[in-house]
């Protein structure tokens, strides 16, 4: 199984961290880790810290770890990948919690909120738990804009 | 020299440029041939969506507050200079924004001295409570987005139109 861990443009060295460390045991998942401008360096497995075609990682993936950014989440459900999201909460607010609630409620992706229930989501609920398929709805916010301007229009 | 009529894009690194990218790719050829579009950005914004960008110090550290707070003069003295050179090119109709933080000074300085409309986009990663800026945004935009109906009763007179 193909695994990318992508932790988006900022740094989340403690869920890198983790993953160098448990996930090494796991002989049949080949894993990729995106690591921003991490500190860390992983020892076990390969990394990189951005790529132009971070799609194409996206595309040979068959599960992705991933922080709570909700610019990468969106990305990936419209690319209906299968998620394991992990918020960081190193940031100045917590503000990765919300997205990660909003997913778990709605059954959009497996929701890891403590690092360490990394391990019981891989070997459990990866296998066991069907999530539901998030649908992208059209939205009008740039045509509501342009009409208010070019109403308002000085 | 009458000033060109410009709309000012505000946004930051990460999801808020993401947000931009999309809200952009959603306007018309018409918007665009009635105003200039000039760009104020965090540096450190992977996207340049024209020539006509500034890139300028982002107004709160997202990791570290002490930085935030150290870097408040620099802040400061980037945001008047960037003001005085708005000022003086510029007509600025609107700002447009999706965050984060840096859209407030701008915003309040606009809408108090230039009777400049601001719309905001509060970001799609808040379902359940304000953002630092949509909290301030709130108060003194002309137009504000949620883009989740569960922020109906935490913005209720905000505009709910989907999701970027």
């Amino acid at each position: 199984m193909n695994i990318l861990i992508t932790v988006g443009t900022t740094s989340f060295d403690k869920l890198i961290k983790f993953c160098d460390l448990e996930l090494s045991k796991y002989t049949h998942f080949n894993i990729i880790m995106q690591i921003a401008q991490g500190h860390y360096i992983p020892k076990n497995f390969q990394y990189f810290r951005f790529s132009n075609s971070i799609d194409n990682y996206y595309k040979n993936a068959d599960v992705i770890i991933c922080h709570a950014g909700a610019g990468t989440i969106y990305k990936l459900l419209e690319l209906q990948k299968v998620l394991v999201v992990v918020p960081n909460l190193n940031r100045v607010d917590n503000h990765q919690l919300e997205i990660t609630r909003f997913l778990a409620e709605n059954n959009f992706a497996f929701c890891c909120d403590k690092i360490p229930d990394l391990v019981s989501i891989i070997e459990q609920e990866l296998n066991e738990k069907q999530l539901s398929q998030y649908v992208k709805k059209s939205n009008t916010i740039s045509n509501d804009i342009e009409g208010y301007i070019l109403n308002k229009g000085l | 020299m009458t000033k060109e009529k410009v709309i000012l894009f505000i946004y930051g690194v990460g999801g808020h440029e993401e947000q931009m990218k999309r809200l952009l790719n959603g306007f018309s050829e018409c918007l665009e041939s009635k105003y200039k579009y000039v760009f104020l950005a965090e540096r450190g914004a992977k996207y340049k969506f024209s020539s006509n960008t500034i890139f300028t110090q982002e107004l709160r550290n997202k990791h570290s507050l002490l930085k935030s707070i150290i870097h408040l003069p620099i802040f400061i003295y980037n945001l008047l200079t960037i003001l005085f050179s708005l000022i003086r090119n510029y007509k600025i109709a609107f700002i447009v924004s999706t965050g984060p933080g840096l859209v407030l000074p701008y915003s309040i300085f606009f809408k108090i001295f230039s009777k400049t409309k601001i719309i905001f986009v509060e970001t799609w990663s808040r379902f359940y409570s304000k953002s630092f800026s949509g909290k301030f945004m709130y108060k003194i935009a002309d137009l504000f987005f949620i883009q989740s109906e569960t922020l109906k009763s935490v913005y209720p007179k905000a505009k709910y139109s989907g999701r970027l």
